[in-house]
């Protein structure tokens, strides 16, 4: 507890506490206009996702009769039917939840992950921190979707299954972005005196270097989130989503298996891809906006 | 210099009485292009590595799985699992799979039970064919929209091409094709919904094969090229916006060096290097674009094989396709290492 207090006396800066400068980073964050768009996007989502689940069961009832199918859109059904007589509106409805809720638990993998593997290597440093970069560059190299889609047409179907093979198969870039920051970190004042005063290492880098990589952190693991509904959309649409779930990949899927672009069946070709983009595209705008405040570089601009 | 000739000082681990000449030929090994080659190398390996030991950790044998479909009898699937190499312990299996793969034999295809290197070869022309005219699109736009957007940085244009370029990148591949074929395929009726070449048809020269395959071309290629256009035009404009702080770009403005001289002789000149370096980088995610694409447009490459194979639950032919398109990205990004390290030195003593 005494280690605490000369903490404090040894590291007054603002750099030195980035938890007390949350609030002014997000500040900047709004007001940059990529950073207002995206976040206002993101808590549309947020609410269009929720309310889905809640309204709607997943997968929605099939139509009764074959008229039913590919209706066009009207004022009973909103955006039309597909193939087997659903809603297109309802079946968009509880879409969002599956991309965030895959998007979001793939992301906190993929950043465990990376965190554990960045900070050791980039602390323990030495023939350690050689071994760990050079596993890490092979994962970079490796194609990323290829290596998904093996993984994800061997191992059983589902949903865990997506998030996990996601999740797993993107830690790389993250561990070599904290690996860095700890290697910035490593030798600064306030590390070094609490290596002085007998602080055990994992005790540093969960109280003083985990804190200063935050925010680097969050920025990355944002735009990582946009990738993983990214993939998402891909695995479903080629086939390895969750056969029980809809999905927007998996309307996207029917849509073309049941030769609805032969047939110019607009509606339910062009809605599913289209929240795709945009909820992808918040994230990105968000974490794109984010990096720029929070790169000390670019924020000398 | 002298002491690097002395014996056993030069390689650490390597025995004393070596004679100085032997040291010297080993020398290359340590180079920078000999680590970056080996890395690949092992990169390759660890993939293979991957493949083998993901198929015999399947549930099941790998027999029945060959021979789920037809009903064998039971001398035929011992011949079976005998042809295969499946009654040898684990180890032999995988130095065997090992010496098959780098003579390029990857195993019988369960659905087409014919050689995947059969299968395999076509699809290579294909995707390269697909990714190489897409890069040609890429990087005549890409560069051209990052320049632009990087010397007028901060203005209007600027800002609405870094949020067009985020869009893009936002897109998902498989749908921008989809609405693509919706669009100038059905709608319009201008070019080919899908495949390399027309159903059926008889080109009376080969100039009339080109010009068809080219028509097939032109909706997968802008697939491709219209989600990755914008990361690398992103990249192009960070890396030319960093070069616009250096000293010799304020010295050529002092200079009073023509604002044109100063962009294309000064910025764009040194902007261009670690933007090569990044875009070897995105050649993985190329790749995740080519598949998807291949699989809208019914493509015969190696994405469309792997989409079939996974459909077929094929996996000798599934596991061939991945490593062969880990193997042009290992090339690729190898060769762009070196490529770069020769022009920037600095790289290679880190």
């Amino acid at each position: 507890m005494s280690a605490e207090g000369i903490m404090t006396d040894a590291a007054p800066t603002a750099q030195d506490r980035p938890g007390n400068q949350a609030p002014a980073v997000m500040g900047q964050l709004w007001r940059t206009g990529r950073g207002k768009i995206g976040l206002i996007l993101l808590a549309v989502f947020l609410v269009y996702g929720v309310a889905g689940y809640l309204a709607y069961e997943n997968p929605p009832a099939a139509g009764e009769t074959v008229e039913d199918r590919f209706r066009a859109p009207s004022v009973d059904y909103l955006l039309g039917t597909d193939n087997l007589g659903r809603s297109v509106w309802e079946q968009l409805a509880v879409g969002a939840g599956i991309s965030l809720a895959v998007g979001v638990a793939a992301t906190a993998i993929a950043v465990l992950m990376g965190s554990i593997v960045g900070i050791t290597s980039g602390y323990i440093g030495g023939r350690f921190d050689q071994f760990a970069m050079g596993i890490t560059d092979m994962f970079i190299t490796i194609p990323a979707l290829p290596l998904i889609i093996v993984l994800a047409a061997v191992l059983s179907r589902g949903l865990p299954t997506i998030i996990v093979v996601i999740g797993v198969t993107s830690w790389a870039v993250p561990a070599r972005l904290i690996r860095a920051e700890v290697l910035s970190q490593r030798e600064r004042t306030f590390i070094l005196r609490a290596k002085a005063i007998g602080m055990r290492p994992l005790h540093i880098m969960w109280t003083h270097v985990l804190p200063n990589v935050a925010g680097i952190v969050l920025a990355n693991a944002i735009l990582l989130t946009a990738a993983a509904i990214l993939t998402e959309a891909v695995l479903a649409f080629l086939g390895l989503g969750d056969p029980s779930l809809i999905s927007w990949g998996k309307m996207l899927q029917n849509a073309f298996s049941s030769g609805a672009t032969s047939l110019g069946y607009w509606w339910v070709l062009i809605p599913p891809g289209l929240l795709i983009t945009l909820l992808v595209l918040s994230f990105t705008l968000v974490g794109n906006a984010l990096t720029d405040v929070i790169d000390p570089r670019r924020r000398a601009e | 210099m002298t002491s690097s000739l002395e014996p056993g000082t030069d390689t650490g681990s390597g025995p004393v009485d070596v004679p100085a000449s032997r040291t010297v030929r080993w020398r290359w090994l340590r180079s920078y292009p000999a680590r970056r080659v080996l890395q690949g190398l092992i990169t390759l390996f660890v993939v293979a590595t991957f493949n083998f030991w993901l198929f015999r950790m399947l549930p099941g044998d790998p027999a029945r799985l060959i021979a789920r479909e037809s009903r064998l009898s039971p001398e035929a699937f011992e011949q079976l699992r005998e042809s295969f190499g499946l009654n040898e312990p684990a180890w032999q299996q995988y130095l065997t799979y090992l010496t098959k793969i780098v003579r390029f034999d990857t195993g019988i295809s369960f659905k087409a039970r014919m050689p995947v290197t059969d299968l395999l070869k076509p699809a290579l022309t294909n995707t390269l064919i697909l990714t190489g005219a897409a890069l040609v699109l890429i990087f005549v736009f890409g560069l051209a929209f990052g320049i632009v957007a990087g010397w007028r940085r901060g203005t209007r244009t600027d800002t609405s091409l870094t949020l067009t370029a985020l869009t893009l990148w936002s897109l998902p591949t498989f749908w921008v094709g989809l609405m693509l074929v919706l669009l100038f395929s059905i709608s319009l009726g201008l070019l080919p919904v899908a495949g390399i070449r027309s159903v059926a048809a008889i080109y009376r020269t080969p100039f009339d094969e080109m010009r068809d395959v080219l028509e097939h071309l032109v909706l997968p290629a802008a697939t491709i090229a219209i989600v990755s256009v914008g990361s690398i035009a992103l990249i192009m404009r960070n890396s030319l916006a960093e070069v616009a702080d250096e000293d010799y770009m304020l010295a050529a403005r002092a200079r009073g060096l023509r604002p044109r001289t100063i962009l294309w002789r000064y910025g764009v000149r040194n902007a261009f290097l670690p933007t090569f370096t990044l875009m070897a980088l995105t050649l993985g995610l190329l790749m995740a674009g080519t598949i998807q694409t291949e699989v809208v447009f019914s493509w015969p490459g190696l994405g469309l094989l792997m989409y079939e194979a996974v459909q077929d639950r094929d996996l000798p032919l599934l596991e061939a396709a991945f490593f062969v398109i880990a193997v042009i990205v290992v090339i690729a990004t190898t060769i762009a290492d070196l490529f770069y390290s020769r022009l920037d030195p600095r790289i290679r003593s880190s």
